[in-house]
């Protein structure tokens, strides 16, 4: 329960981002009309939030120099952070105070504003990766499990294929590779390899159902094929699925931050757990207070994700004995 | 019982199930006929493993796909006007579109069967969505009449409970609704009391019962409870290791029981004024990979071994079971007709 409270606050404080961490203000008055700045880059970080969202008033930003814009003001609200994440400063190294809650680092930028904005980076990876392996591994599985005979071979030995990869190492490649890496390579790369227990686990349980009463009396009153698998099979095999792609969130997670580390994942400037805690360890001397705060958050991310995993497996299995079903 | 007023609505003609086993291939269904008559109830009886579940799943042609196939014989349904469809030989499309509309079929654990991720007023309507076409609206308005019709109080609430929320007995009459939804013209029962507690049984089979003679529906009612079918068949079949051994109307079966199986199987229900006597039949129904040649019945059956005994050694064979007559393990035994509407495949009973 904490787990899942916690994680919402992190999808809130990475949906909210620029309103927790930017340079521009939430709310300011300027030459006496208001404008919500921070809130319009909110609306528009939502995909296809511009489809919606026109180009008038409301969903436009103000061309004004924020500054002045707040020195003339009287009236305007600061976000909690009022820093970018990518705004260099004079002010380096920085030991956490009043001003910079966590510090800067050594280009000068604020530490609490890049860990706010890496949030958006790792769930977005985590979750993104996971959604697409699943989406394969669940298609994938039950399309093997139900047809079984030549395709249940084909998808078998293509699983284990894929599990045959070394896949940090396959993505390291693909990430050498690609001419101008992001995340959604990092997104891409361990969704097409994380799949593979997901697959397994969802064939297995369209062989156990398939030849069920269930299934059986879902025939027996007229359903086709596709009808007894999608509506009547799929969704009572997916509890152990959903446990496995929970877990599989915090491992995504945490491939992401090594790659971002070793400087294979996200590029550098943009702010991520991985790439704020490599330029800390490079500097772990002269401000060993810059390591704490991506480990912290990559550790309790990762925490919490399992423990969600964990809370998601006493619901679906009551008996409460399940083997390990972290993939990788 | 007159053909005319009764018209087979499924007329089964030498059914053969072909398995795929280890062993090789085997027939756990093995040259069965049988009608299926419009307002009555065929009653199919027989010990676990005799191939009435087998039976009653080939008729829907719900064989386990690539397991179990109908190898020979005619199903053939009609429906009163027209050229009969034989559903042992039509296509895929067409038998999805009989069952659930002209051939139902409820089964022995209803909690095994009702999805429990929907509701059960989702799962009626859906039926009748399918086969009659109603809107979301109408077919939900349908499934709270049908589970009404079935004896459910409060239904429209009901409808909107998960199976898990129902009892065992208030499950299977919820799966009794789904087989109603599409007005089918058949239902096939398998076991359908054999889960429940008593008194539930005998409220399941009153309900049956009344659906039944109400509708007009003819019923396959397969059962090893010959107790049930004394309440609820018009006819019995008995079957043995794949075969039908005696078939007659229920009062005369029970009456006049020829065939030493069915004798058997009579002596061992227990009655208050007969002391617990029989004991059960000795040994158990082959397997479909070891059927006995001959008469399927002769290794367990009593008849034989004692007149065999009196036979003397010219006329009987020592079996692994001991000494039966030798044409039992000779001739298979075919259906006919010992007495007015009734069938046995016994050599040795007299017409």
């Amino acid at each position: 329960m904490l787990s899942l409270v916690g994680l919402v606050a992190l999808v809130g404080v990475a949906v909210l981002r620029p309103v927790l961490a930017s340079r521009l203000p939430v709310v300011c008055r300027y030459e006496g009309r208001l404008y919500f700045p921070g809130v319009v880059e909110v609306v528009r970080s939502v995909p296809f939030a511009s489809l919606v969202a026109g180009e008038g008033r409301p969903f436009s930003l103000p061309s004004f120099d924020v500054e002045t814009a707040l020195a003339e003001s009287s009236f305007g609200v600061r976000a909690l952070i009022p820093y970018d994440p990518m705004a260099y400063s004079s002010d380096v190294r920085a030991r956490p105070s009043r001003q910079h809650w966590l510090g800067t680092d050594d280009l000068g930028r604020d530490v609490a504003a890049r860990l706010v904005h890496g949030t958006a980076v790792s769930l977005k990876v985590g979750l993104g990766a996971m959604a697409l392996a699943g989406l394969i591994g669940i298609a994938l599985g039950a399309w093997a499990g139900y047809a079984g005979g030549i395709v249940d071979m084909a998808v078998s030995r293509l699983i284990e294929l894929v599990m045959c990869f070394p896949v940090f190492f396959l993505i390291l490649a693909v990430m050498v590779w690609v001419e101008e890496p992001g995340v959604n390579h990092v997104i891409l790369v361990i969704g097409l390899t994380a799949w593979t227990p997901i697959a397994r686990l969802m064939r297995a349980e369209m062989l156990r159902l398939r030849d069920s009463e269930l299934a059986t009396a879902a025939r027996a009153l007229g359903a086709g094929p596709v009808r007894v698998l999608l509506r009547h099979l799929l969704p009572n095999a997916m509890a152990p699925v959903l446990v496995t792609i929970t877990f599989g969130v915090g491992h995504a997670i945490l491939i992401e931050a090594a790659l971002s580390w070793l400087g294979f994942g996200v590029p550098p400037p943009a702010p991520s757990w991985g790439v704020m805690l490599r330029s800390a360890y490079d500097q772990i001397h002269s401000a060993p207070f810059l390591v704490y705060p991506p480990c912290v958050a990559i550790f309790a991310t990762v925490l919490m994700v399992n423990w969600l995993g964990e809370a998601v497996r006493d619901v679906a299995d009551p008996r409460g004995e399940s083997e390990n079903l972290v993939p990788g | 019982m007159s053909p005319d007023r009764h018209p087979a609505a499924l007329a089964v003609r030498d059914l053969r199930v072909e398995m795929r086993t280890r062993d090789g291939i085997v027939h756990p269904v093995d040259g069965v006929s049988f009608d299926i008559r419009r307002g009555r109830t065929l009653g199919l009886a027989g010990e676990s493993g005799c191939g009435k579940t087998l039976t009653a799943l080939a008729l829907m042609r719900l064989l386990p796909r690539g397991r179990a196939r109908i190898s020979g014989g005619s199903v053939l349904w009609s429906n009163g006007d027209g050229e009969p469809v034989d559903l042992a030989t039509v296509g895929e499309q067409e038998v999805r579109r009989m069952r659930g509309r002209r051939l139902a079929m409820i089964f022995q654990d209803p909690a095994a069967a009702l999805n429990p991720v929907f509701t059960v007023g989702e799962q009626i309507a859906e039926v009748s969505r399918l086969h009659l076409g109603l809107s979301r609206g109408k077919a939900m308005q349908q499934a709270a009449r049908l589970l009404s019709r079935v004896g459910i109080a409060d239904a429209a609430r009901r409808a909107r409970e998960y199976p898990h929320q129902f009892s065992g007995g208030m499950q299977q009459r919820a799966m009794l609704a789904m087989a109603l939804a599409g007005e089918p013209a058949i239902l096939i029962a398998d076991e359908p009391t054999t889960a429940l507690d008593v008194t539930v049984q005998a409220q399941i089979v009153d309900l049956l019962r009344g659906i039944q003679s109400a509708g007009g529906m003819g019923m396959l009612w397969v059962t090893h409870d010959l107790g049930v079918l004394a309440q609820v068949a018009d006819e019995i079949c008995v079957m043995y290791a794949g075969r039908i051994v005696e078939r007659a109307p229920t009062r005369e079966l029970f009456s006049h029981p020829l065939h030493p199986y069915t004798q058997a199987l009579l002596a061992c229900v227990p009655r208050l004024h007969r002391p617990a006597g029989g004991s059960g039949i000795p040994g158990s129904v082959p397997t479909p990979t070891d059927v006995p040649p001959g008469c399927r019945f002769h290794p367990r059956c009593a008849l034989s071994r004692r007149r065999a005994a009196e036979a003397g050694a010219a006329l009987s064979i020592e079996g692994p079971s001991g000494r039966v007559l030798r044409h039992c393990v000779d001739e298979i035994p075919v259906l006919r007709q010992a007495r007015p509407e009734h069938w046995i495949a016994c050599g040795e009973v007299a017409s």
